[in-house]
């Protein structure tokens, strides 16, 4: 296949990507506005005024005045600019503000439970597919096996229970040490951990199978440069092609896991703000994330596309 | 006289009459000495083989069992305080022990399996209409209508479903309607792709070609012959849903946003019970355990599932 050709095919997949990765977020964020419009309870249910030019001038002051179609315009602007608007309960707070402060720390824990899930993940998963003991083998499906039907926050719990209440091992609130970061990241990584293991050691079984594997072999490399050179490269694909829904699941199962270990970051500020009726906040955060999740998968697609010359450009 | 050879050492003879046409009585060649077995019966005793996919189904059964009869049949309801028994530990009188408010836990986990199994049903089967039809008209017509369904449908993915059932809590408030709005939302995409991508398949197929030239309309090629030949892949992706349906909605209410406190779901248990887990771990102990086992039997469920209705991933093995 000619390179030429081939780039131009990626050129034009690219380009079709990040376009249907834009108009998603722009459904989503249209879709936000439009719930703000039919959610019972605006912001002068709460604030008791009762002077029609004090609304008036509110009214005025954000658009509320202006016809739907107007105000939808003046919203994507002020989106696109990235203001998010202002928090009903944090009086002075702005969405974006909010996220400044808050999404370093899922990010940070979301990437420590990255690097762990793919990692441990992959070490697993050869161990699994080259070890010779089948207790070794056993184990390991085992653990990936229960990994993936056990609930993330089954687990917390668990661990919480195990390494903080019985034995007060460690800490409980908070993210300031790494000790703060062990059962988290354990608790996130569990469901990536079991997957990843698995995808890599059904791959890895076949793959080693192969005569070019056999051929290596013969021709007397070592069985470390086999499996780093030869065989993991089949597993880099799928691994490259889970990330994507990887990245989706650390980010909305830190909701849960931030509640239980009280860690400040986007998924507690999201569930507080919804059980505090703080709409502002929970639709900028909605949006803040959905277009995160769809960055992230647009940047993973691309990469599919550049890694393997099989992809359906 | 019978021809006498010799092989491997030894000595054969062929007699005149091993030629001899066979009388009309000893013809059985046609005999079919299997019994002939319809597909589901196939499919079952493939399932059947596995221990594992058996138990699972019997524990399914008597979960199922527990949260029809279990309330009913229960001298307490679910709500009902007792101050004076205030987390007491497993008896007699109550199996499962009290919770902070004296409420007898083994009810309220029995009434627990009656919100996430119907949750979990009621899922499965609206994603099971929208997905198929979705699924089956956009990969029926194919072309250009099949672009723009199936553009839409990636949109819809994009965004994580947790994110579509916190949007439509905000408006609708806490309750299982919401709950099971948000489950349903994106699940049934996973199911509508399946369908799409075996109809795109099986039209192509000789089959649905001699229904065509026979005569058959489009609506009952679709649904007797695309529909229901991929009923298989229908009823797999089905019995994944359940459990997925299941694990969300107690996601939802241990974080405190799905079904509302004084119900009693699994997952509202466990958010209630978490606070006393350093004095009491066995309330934790039980809804999480209920959620575990019932998640467990129904992936090994589908699992075994998924084999047994597909004869030809049982050739090799």
């Amino acid at each position: 296949m000619d390179s030429i050709r081939r780039r131009s095919t990626m050129f034009k997949y690219a380009v079709k990507r990040i376009l249907t990765g834009l108009l998603t977020v722009f459904v989503l964020i249209t879709l936000v506005f439009m719930l703000m419009k039919v959610l019972p309870g605006g912001p002068f249910d709460s604030d008791r005024v009762t002077d029609q030019r004090v609304i008036q001038i509110i009214e005025a002051r954000y658009n509320l005045d202006k016809p739907v179609m107007v105000q939808y315009l003046l919203y994507l602007q002020s989106v696109l600019r990235g203001d998010l608007g202002e928090s009903f309960k944090k009086v002075g707070t702005s969405v974006t503000e909010l996220i400044g402060n808050l999404a370093p720390v899922t990010f940070r824990l979301g990437m420590v439970s990255l690097v762990v899930s793919v990692g441990l993940g992959l070490l697993l998963g050869i161990i699994a597919a080259l070890s010779k003991r089948p207790s070794v083998q056993a184990s390991i499906v085992a653990m990936a096996t229960i990994g993936i039907s056990i609930p993330g926050f089954l687990l917390a719990l668990f661990l919480m229970y195990l390494f903080a209440v019985k034995l007060g091992l460690l800490p409980i609130i908070g993210l300031s040490t790494w000790k703060h970061y062990v059962m988290p990241t354990a608790a996130l990584s569990f469901y990536p951990v079991a997957f990843i293991s698995r995808m890599t050691r059904s791959v890895l079984t076949e793959v080693i199978k192969q005569d070019y594997i056999v051929m290596a072999k013969s021709k007397g490399l070592a069985w470390r440069t086999i499996i780093w050179r030869h065989a993991l490269k089949n597993v880099l694909i799928p691994i490259v092609t889970y990330l994507g829904p990887m990245i989706a699941y650390l980010m909305t199962g830190s909701f849960v896991i931030e509640n239980l270990f009280a860690i400040p970051g986007i998924g507690r500020e999201l569930i507080n703000s919804i059980q505090g009726r703080d709409a502002p906040v929970v639709l900028g955060l909605t949006i803040f994330l959905g277009a995160f999740i769809v960055a992230m998968n647009l940047i993973v697609d691309l990469m599919l596309g550049l890694i393997d010359p099989r992809i359906k450009v | 006289m019978g021809y006498a050879y010799e092989a491997e050492g030894k000595t054969y003879t062929l007699e005149d009459e091993m030629f001899l046409p066979l009388p009309e009585a000893d013809k059985d060649s046609e005999f079919i000495a299997m019994q002939s077995r319809t597909y589901a019966a196939d499919a079952w005793i493939r399932f059947k083989k596995s221990r594992l996919a058996v138990l699972s189904l019997v524990i399914l059964g008597v979960i199922v069992l527990f949260a029809i009869f279990g309330p009913i049949l229960s001298p307490y309801t679910y709500d009902q305080q007792n101050f004076e028994i205030r987390n007491a530990m497993p008896s007699a009188h109550y199996l499962f022990g009290t919770d902070n408010f004296g409420r007898d836990i083994f009810t309220r986990v029995m009434y627990g399996a009656r919100i996430s199994l119907g949750i979990g049903f009621a899922a499965a089967t609206i994603n099971l209409i929208i997905g198929v039809v979705y699924g089956g008209v956009s990969g029926f017509l194919g072309g250009r209508t099949d672009m723009v369904m199936m553009r839409i449908v990636d949109m819809l993915y994009a965004i994580p479903s947790l994110l579509y059932v916190i949007l439509i809590m905000l408006v609708f408030g806490a309750n299982m309607f919401s709950v099971l709005t948000g489950i349903c939302i994106a699940s049934w995409i996973g199911m509508a792709r399946i369908v799409r991508s075996q109809v795109l398949s099986l039209k192509e197929q000789e089959f649905a070609m001699a229904a065509k030239v026979l005569g058959a309309g489009r609506m009952r090629i679709l649904l007797k012959h695309l529909i229901l030949n991929s009923m298989n892949a229908i009823i797999v992706t089905m019995t994944f849903m359940i459990p997925n349906a299941i694990f969300t909605e107690a996601y939802l209410s241990f974080l405190g946003v799905g079904i509302t406190v004084p119900k009693a779901s699994w997952g509202t248990m466990a958010q209630e019970s978490k606070s006393l887990i350093d004095s009491y771990p066995i309330q934790v102990l039980w809804p999480l355990a209920a959620i575990c086992i019932t998640m467990f039997a129904l992936n090994f469920i589908g699992d075994r599932l998924g084999d047994a209705l597909d004869p030809k991933k049982h050739r090799g093995s």
